[in-house]
């Protein structure tokens, strides 16, 4: 199938997504100044990516990482945390599943042939639902005591660069969790979830 | 994983409803969320919803007063509606004020509440949902800060600074932060940070914030003047003596509408103690709504009401003369529109035979008519010389009304056409005389004089009369040449085409008349030039003075420039008359037409006489009515000096080809064989292969054509044969010979005309034309050419323009697919725009194609215009459209037609203005360059109703606008250049 997707292709669509789902969250939750960031034309949506050159190269240094390592099929799971920086308390965690299908290790099913359209129309679907998600997630107060962490979940035998360190799963104690759609590729499926804390 | 405990809600069912859902800062739970969302779409649940209300309610009822912590039943009472109710608590159904607002009252005087941070954020809750107006706010914060709650909190003050910073309330805002502070709020080292990120933000916008004086605070309870509407004096007063019954002193209260709150309540010197419910406090900006009950009709009773209101309803101011509305009278004259004429003519002809003026009426209703009129009747009746004074004119109109009674019609009309100074010109003899006499008349100097007569002359109709004696003959006793006109009307009872004499004389006098006079005046001449018809285009054509004057004079200025290889002008005289002659038989009936009709006032009798056909039709601007028939161009070019035979690179083949239908079938038999046919042309051996075709427009089909030498041209196949367009390419080549601008005009290099089919041989453009273009850039950013780039293109087609018009080529059939793109190969880098095509961008810009339609106004005699007798559509000039005659209008509206499809992407739409003029219907985008686009588009689409055609220079200052505002912005048009030079070179490929 010509439009069918090799694992690179695959991987590049996903860690796209990783990118632009990264900046939209970080937009939409209020984390970073709105004026920090600009529309940009993606997935046929408009999206905000961030302009700011710091913020900017450290997505992209993660993403690079978390590149090589789907590629490799040795990273299961994206997690983005919005921290409070004062109480360093996890307010908010943006899970991001992932399932790799086509890899030649696990060959108990056949590759399912995703259309690059219908991923597309996936991702679509999926930005909607983030920028949406503001309908029930709590307003993070504005005056920046907010932080993100970006964890990865990568097997045990994956080579890990030095900035990346160890950590706990930073989970939310009896958070609200909500799942949103999930989009999938030849090679991989990405499931969305977002634990957050009610602060009443 | 710890994670699988909690429920996982899957969005898609909070999306379908996410815009019913309003966010709350605390955030919502999607468990509930979604649980609620299921309830609303289940059938019948609502009744769920409400058993738990009235839960609730039951709870609040029994319970409250036995409860430890009363507070928290009614926060999870809200906290409910929160989550049954996701489309807001603002709406009316959740019922979140009512419940909110008896919570709020409820625990206002409870100590311990006071200063529980729920209950406050309960109270900010409140403020949040329903304060609606900043005042609103404002109240309720002060009341907040007498009944003392959240006093010792410091969200409370936070929230006040807040409110009254977003306010810009700088000097208030730190005074409410200080004062909480003060009074120790709870967590205090947050307000301090607040106070200090407070100082620092207004350290950073460099603002003094001036301290409060004590006691002038907002939130002060020693002011309430600002909250309360009533003096302090008052209040103390008021509280001294402590009578709740506010009538008391209502008669005391000042009122100030700052306050729609507690007006009522009874005051406490600590504030005041009752805050009523929203509904309440609003309850003046609410119509009060009556509730339909069965069995009540309240139908009828609504009817009742809303006549009432548009029986009531303001009337129309009328003056008091006591007339019901505008009088008019419709005049019904067979065969034409009816005619309505604003006023009243019961008034104008009381009786049959009598008329007023509104100068009489007017003198009539004051009081002064009769008497004045009486007496000096009698003297009217002796002295025929009309008085000047006022009344004196109103009584020599009833004395011509007197006359009128005595002679029929007719005859009288017959005296004052003999008396009148242009007799029906059925002699010429008597025709000149005529005009001799009325043209020595100077223009109106003495109105009385001619209005004696002429007066006399009893309107054929009184209705036609009324409208037009008095105007009309003012109007001819200035030019009197023209009065016979309406008069041989008259004498048809052609009224209708008295107006339309009458109209169109209003409109073109300025120039006519004064022509006319001066002809007049060379009567003598012309007929002495009538015996030398050699001479007489000379006459003719010079309408200014003397026939001394040569032509070449008067024509527009591009003569001069051309006189070296134009032919001489008394050859081409004779070839234009020919032409007109020519062009007279093939309509010679639209032309008598016009004369009798349309034209009367150009067809004086002086026109009209059959001696001088030619003449008159020199004299009045030629109109071509099928400017691209065959017949004329033949005519051209068959009187052409030196002939299109000698021109080099024609050739002409005694013999047909019949070639194109052959072209046309294997092209659309097999597009991609390789059994591409050869055109061979023996005159020069040259031999073409075609290639592919280009274009097809009605006549001709565009091939591309490799020629034996490999080079590709582009091989225009007319059929019939046409020489036209090569005729106007050589001449426009000709006559901008050494001048940079011909590269931007398509080459010619041959033309090959056989007996049935042309083959003309052009330089290939490979680049597309415009049209292309614009569609490239559709498919590449899904809009219109940048900016830049139309304003480039744009300069470069006005200066091509400006540059045939000014050696009187007209291209006639300018339009995006008429334009191509010419970006040529450069060797240099292309440098920041530069005006006078430096640094490689006279290597850039537009060929224009088609020549087909185009005239060469050096053959037709100055003033010519032309009529389209083709389909016209929306990218015509409106001239054409509307059937009126054009000549520079038609490239004047193709260039904006282009420059629009540039800047909009579509092609151009106009609308007609009520003021006749007509603008674009689509408007521009607002960061466009609006100030020269406007006026530009303006200057193209009206160029008919400028003064003088061609508008060269307006177009030239236009131009300069444009180039200067590219030269300021040079880079941005290079990169477009180059960007898209590279994406033409790809599209080629």
């Amino acid at each position: 199938m010509a439009s069918s997707l090799s694992l690179k292709g695959s991987t590049r669509i996903v860690t796209e997504f990783f990118e632009y789902s990264i900046n939209s969250i970080l937009y939409q939750r209020a984390i970073y100044p709105p004026e920090d960031f600009v529309t940009v034309r993606k997935y046929d949506l408009n999206l905000l990516k961030t302009h700011d050159d710091e913020l900017k190269s450290y997505i992209r240094q993660i993403l690079l990482q978390v590149h090589r390592w789907l590629l490799g099929g040795k990273c299961n799971k994206l997690v983005l945390c919005i921290m409070d920086k004062s109480t360093c308390e996890i307010v908010e965690r943006w899970e991001f599943d992932v399932q790799h299908n086509g890899l030649e290790n696990c060959t108990e099913q056949p590759p399912k042939e995703v259309d690059n359209a219908e991923t597309q129309k996936q991702i679509r679907a999926l930005m909607r639902q983030i920028t949406a998600s503001v309908t029930f997630l709590p307003e993070l107060e504005e005056n920046d005591n907010y932080t993100f962490n970006v964890l990865a979940y990568t097997d045990a035998n994956a080579k890990v660069p030095l900035e990346w360190a160890d950590s706990d799963s930073m989970d939310i104690p009896d958070g609200e969790k909500v799942e949103f759609r999930s989009f999938s590729t030849n090679n991989h499926e990405i499931r969305t979830q977002v634990s957050y804390k009610m602060n009443i | 994983m710890s994670i699988g405990k909690v429920p996982v809600t899957n969005f898609d069912v909070i999306e379908v409803e996410k815009e019913n859902i309003v966010p709350l800062r605390s955030g919502r739970s999607a468990a509930a969320l979604s649980k609620s969302l299921k309830v609303k779409s289940d059938a019948g649940t609502s009744t769920k919803v409400t058993e738990i209300r009235l839960e609730f309610e039951k709870r609040i009822l029994n319970e409250l007063e036995e409860l430890d912590d009363p507070l928290e039943l009614y926060l999870d009472y809200i906290n409910w509606i929160n989550n049954a109710y996701p489309q807001g608590g603002q709406s009316k159904q959740s019922g979140m004020l009512e419940t909110l607002e008896r919570c709020l009252m409820y625990f206002k005087d409870f100590d311990i509440y006071k200063n529980d941070p729920r209950y406050l954020k309960m109270w900010l809750w409140y403020l949040e949902l329903f304060a609606g107006s900043e005042s609103e706010k404002q109240s309720l914060f002060v009341y907040m800060m007498r009944k003392q709650i959240g006093s010792k909190l410091s969200l409370f003050y936070e929230e006040v600074a807040a409110f009254l910073e977003k306010r810009q309330d700088y000097s208030q805002a730190k005074d409410v932060l200080a004062r909480g502070i003060e009074s120790s709020a709870r967590p205090l080292g947050r307000l301090r940070k607040t106070l200090q990120k407070f100082e620092e933000r207004m350290r950073d916008m460099s603002m003094d914030v001036p301290s409060v004086p004590h006691g002038r605070s907002v939130l002060d309870g020693e002011l309430p003047s600002i909250v309360l509407g009533r003096a302090r004096g008052q209040i103390e007063e008021a509280s001294l003596k402590s009578d709740p019954s506010h009538s008391a002193f209502v008669k005391h209260e000042i009122f100030k509408d700052v306050t729609d709150a507690g007006q009522v309540s009874d005051l406490k010197r600590e504030g005041w103690d009752h805050l009523d419910g929203k509904a309440q406090r609003n309850k003046e900006n609410e119509a009060s709504k009556q509730l339909l009950a069965p069995g009540v009709n309240l139908g009828t009773l609504r009817q009742d009401t809303s006549t009432k209101a548009s029986v009531n309803r303001l009337p129309v101011f009328k003056d008091s003369i006591g007339r019901s509305g505008p009088i008019y009278k419709i005049l019904e004259i067979p065969g034409r529109k009816p005619e309505k004429i604003d006023c009243n003519f019961d008034l104008v002809y009381p009786t049959q035979d009598q008329e007023y003026c509104f100068e009489e009426l007017l003198a009539m209703s004051r009081g002064i008519y009769h008497k004045k009129s009486r007496t000096k009747r009698a003297l009217e009746l002796e002295t025929l010389d009309a008085p000047d004074s006022y009344s004196g004119e109103g009584s020599s109109k009833q004395q011509k009304v007197a006359l009128k009674e005595i002679s029929p019609p007719s005859g009288s009309y017959k005296s004052s056409a003999q008396e009148s100074k242009n007799p029906i010109p059925n002699d010429h003899l008597q025709e000149f005389k005529a005009i001799e006499r009325t043209s020595i008349l100077p223009l109106n100097d003495e109105p009385t004089l001619h209005y004696g007569p002429q007066k006399k002359s009893a309107p054929s109709s009184p209705t036609v009369t009324f409208f037009s004696k008095d105007a009309i003959e003012e109007v001819y006793s200035m030019f009197n040449q023209n009065f016979s006109e309406p008069n041989r009307h008259l004498d048809n009872d052609d009224t209708t085409s008295k107006f339309a004499a009458f109209e169109n004389f209003t409109q073109e006098f300025t120039r006519k008349t004064i022509d006319d006079l001066t002809e007049v005046k060379q009567k003598t001449q012309i007929e002495r030039v009538n015996k030398t018809p050699q001479k007489n285009e000379n006459v003719q054509q010079d309408v200014e003075a003397s026939a001394e004057i040569s032509k070449e004079t008067t024509t527009p200025s591009y003569k001069s420039k051309l006189q070296e290889y134009m032919t001489p002008i008394q050859e081409r005289s004779e070839s234009s008359f020919k032409l007109a002659s020519n062009s007279n038989e093939e309509c010679d009936n639209e032309i008598t037409k016009n004369n009798t009709i349309t034209n009367t006032a150009e067809s004086s009798p002086f026109l009209t006489q059959p001696q001088g056909l030619q003449l008159s039709l020199e004299r009045e601007p030629l109109i071509i009515n099928n400017p691209l028939s065959s017949e004329t161009r033949s005519a051209q070019i068959s009187s052409m000096e030196p002939p299109l035979s000698a021109y080099p690179n024609f050739y002409h083949y005694n013999q047909s080809l019949k070639m194109s239908a052959l072209l046309k079938k294997i092209h659309t038999a097999s597009k991609n064989a390789n059994k591409n046919p050869i055109v061979d042309f023996k005159k020069t051996n040259e031999l073409y292969c075609i290639r592919s075709q280009l274009g097809q427009g009605g006549f001709a089909t565009v091939y591309l054509a490799e020629s034996s030498t490999g080079s590709l041209k582009a091989l225009k196949v007319e059929k019939p044969a046409s020489i036209w367009e090569f005729y106007i390419l050589k001449q426009v080549e000709k006559r901008l010979e050494g001048q940079q601008i011909l590269a931007s005009i398509i080459n010619v290099d041959s033309l090959h005309c056989f007996e049935d089919e042309s083959y003309l041989v052009l330089n290939y453009a490979s680049q597309g034309t415009m049209l292309d273009l614009i569609n490239l850039e559709k498919e590449r950013n899904g809009g219109a050419l940048d900016e830049s780039l139309c304003m480039y293109f744009a300069v470069e087609l006005m200066k091509v323009l400006e540059y045939i018009h000014n050696v009187g080529i007209i291209h006639g059939d300018l339009k995006p697919d008429n334009c191509m793109v010419r970006f040529e190969e450069n060797s240099e880098a292309l440098s920041d725009y530069d005006s006078n095509g430096r640094g490689g961008w006279d290597r850039k810009g537009v060929y224009l194609i088609d020549f087909g339609r185009s005239f060469d106004l050096t053959l037709f005699p100055s003033g010519t215009r032309f009529k389209a007798n083709w389909k016209t559509d929306q990218q015509d000039c409106p001239e054409m459209r509307e059937g009126r005659t054009w000549t520079y209008e038609a490239d004047y509206y193709g260039l904006a037609g282009i420059i629009h499809a540039m800047l909009f992407g579509k092609f151009i739409e106009t609308r007609l203005l009520p003021n006749q003029t007509y603008a674009l219907t689509n408007s521009f985008k607002r960061y466009w360059r609006q100030e020269l686009w406007a006026p530009l588009f303006n200057d193209l689409i009206n160029s008919g109703s400028s003064s003088e055609l061609p508008i060269t220079s307006t177009i030239r200052e236009h131009r300069l606008a444009l180039e200067a505002s590219l030269e300021e912005s040079g880079g941005r048009l290079r990169s477009q250049v180059l960007s898209l030079e590279s994406d033409l070179q790809r599209l080629r490929k």
